[in-house]
């Protein structure tokens, strides 16, 4: 594909997807500048692999893939961020139903960057863009069961920090790893 | 269904509700209809599911974004076109340096001629012109022994040229004190079918009155030697009567033909 033709798609690219990749990574991030920076460089990746794209109705999970990527190289050089840890975190089992209170989404994301990023990016696409469990093992290159474990202890976590009451039969969460 | 198989299900129903079998889906909902404990867990799930989402999707997009990243977009355009052109231009420069350097050493490891040497081999050349042309011919796989003895001290040049578009051996007669020349092509089978060449001493018209005889070889019967000359005839290029052991043939016994001119 030409560099002309390449422009045009990945302008196209940003007029449809930029606001879901923008959320996606502020909710990966949780930050805004992060966010901002790293939608920037997504779609400057997407520029320079744009040949690589073979089937336009799957731009958005190449987007969200190379997201990620970017995503993971910054964080891997970033130490001392305070994760829980989920081995305590059980699930519903036993626990008693109550009402579900509103959430906002600066509690939301308190809770999700409580989360290992292996935990919270299948939560986040689970959420956000209501994937399947299949196309979030693709997303993520893991088994299908793992994503299941892992969505599911994440979803417990989410309770856990949102809907307090919600786990009190399933113990205290430990936190501080 | 028991009710640990429902909340395991319903755990796992996902928000596409066509993850869950078809089997599964009917189970579940048969269980749901008679348990109330597992039927509010459920409710419970699922409103917990839509609160979530609800709040995921409440990230206000700065305003400015999409024409920064539009923006970034045709930025990195000019960078890659600016990218290239240094590319080629640089790739470009790297290629005449290498010619220029490669011209030079060329010129700097060049063998120098000396007036000795081009004279020696002159000499050389000029000693032994029958032999060398003789040696010429060997290495093609051919002798020289046409049915008329062409005098080979009369070659000034000798190599491979061009005969309607093959390449053959080719040698150079030139009679200084007859002013005439003669191109002999030595010929086999395999170039041409030379022997259907006439031989009934027709002519042909030339400019500059060329003539063209045929002569056979005496010990191969597929080669030939096609003489092209000028001059007063195919006399001027042959060896001396003196030193000649065979008798010729008249002009009118050869495949001669005279052109017309």
């Amino acid at each position: 594909m030409s560099a002309t033709g390449s422009r045009r798609g990945v302008a196209s690219l940003v007029e449809q997807h930029y606001e879901s990749l923008y959320r996606y990574a502020y909710r990966l991030s949780g930050s805004s500048a992060d966010a901002e920076d790293l939608t920037q460089e997504a779609f400057f990746k997407a520029h320079t692999q744009f040949a690589q794209l073979r089937d336009v109705e799957r731009a958005k999970p190449w987007l969200f893939s190379i997201l990620r990527n970017a995503y993971l190289h910054r964080v891997r050089t970033e130490k001392g961020h305070r994760l829980v840890s989920l081995d305590a975190v059980g699930d519903l089992e036993g626990a008693k139903p109550v009402e579900v209170p509103e959430i906002g989404s600066e509690q939301l994301q308190q809770a999700l960057s409580e989360l290992p990023e292996g935990f919270r990016t299948p939560v986040i696409l689970f959420y956000f863009e209501e994937m399947s469990y299949r196309d979030i093992a693709e997303q993520m290159d893991l088994p299908i069961g793992t994503v299941m474990s892992r969505l599911a202890r994440g979803k417990a976590h989410l309770k856990d920090r949102l809907v307090p009451s919600a786990s009190s039969a399933s113990g205290e969460v430990t936190r501080g790893l | 269904m028991d009710c640990n198989t429902a909340r395991m299900l319903a755990t796992f129903f996902g928000r596409q509700g066509s993850e869950l079998a078809p089997e599964d889906a009917t189970a579940l909902g048969t269980h749901l209809a008679s348990c109330s404990k597992c039927s509010a867990e459920v409710q419970f799930e699922r409103t917990f599911d839509d609160r979530v989402t609800q709040a995921m999707m409440a990230v206000p997009v700065p305003a400015g974004l999409k024409a920064k990243l539009l923006d970034g977009v045709s930025t990195q355009h000019g960078n890659w076109y600016r990218q290239k052109a240094y590319y080629v231009v640089g790739m470009a420069a790297s290629i005449l340096i290498a010619i220029g350097g490669v011209v030079a050493w060329q010129i700097g490891t060049a063998p120098e001629l000396t007036l000795t040497e081009i004279v020696t081999q002159a000499d050389r050349q000029e000693q032994d012109r029958s032999g060398n042309v003789r040696k010429f011919l060997a290495e093609r796989g051919l002798g020289f022994n046409p049915e008329r003895q062409l005098d080979l001290n009369q070659v000034e040049f000798w190599g491979d040229g061009q005969l309607s578009g093959k390449r053959v051996p080719v040698l150079n007669f030139v009679n200084t004190a007859r002013n005439a020349r003669a191109k002999v092509y030595v010929v086999r089978d395999s170039d041409f079918d030379w022997k259907k060449l006439p031989q009934d001493g027709s002519s042909v018209a030339s400019i500059y009155g060329f003539q063209v005889a045929v002569l056979r070889d005496t010990k191969r019967s597929d080669v030939a030697y096609i003489v092209v000359f000028t001059g007063a005839g195919l006399e001027m290029f042959l060896e001396d009567r003196s030193t000649a052991s065979i008798s010729f043939p008249k002009a009118a016994e050869l495949n001669l033909y005279p052109s017309s001119v």
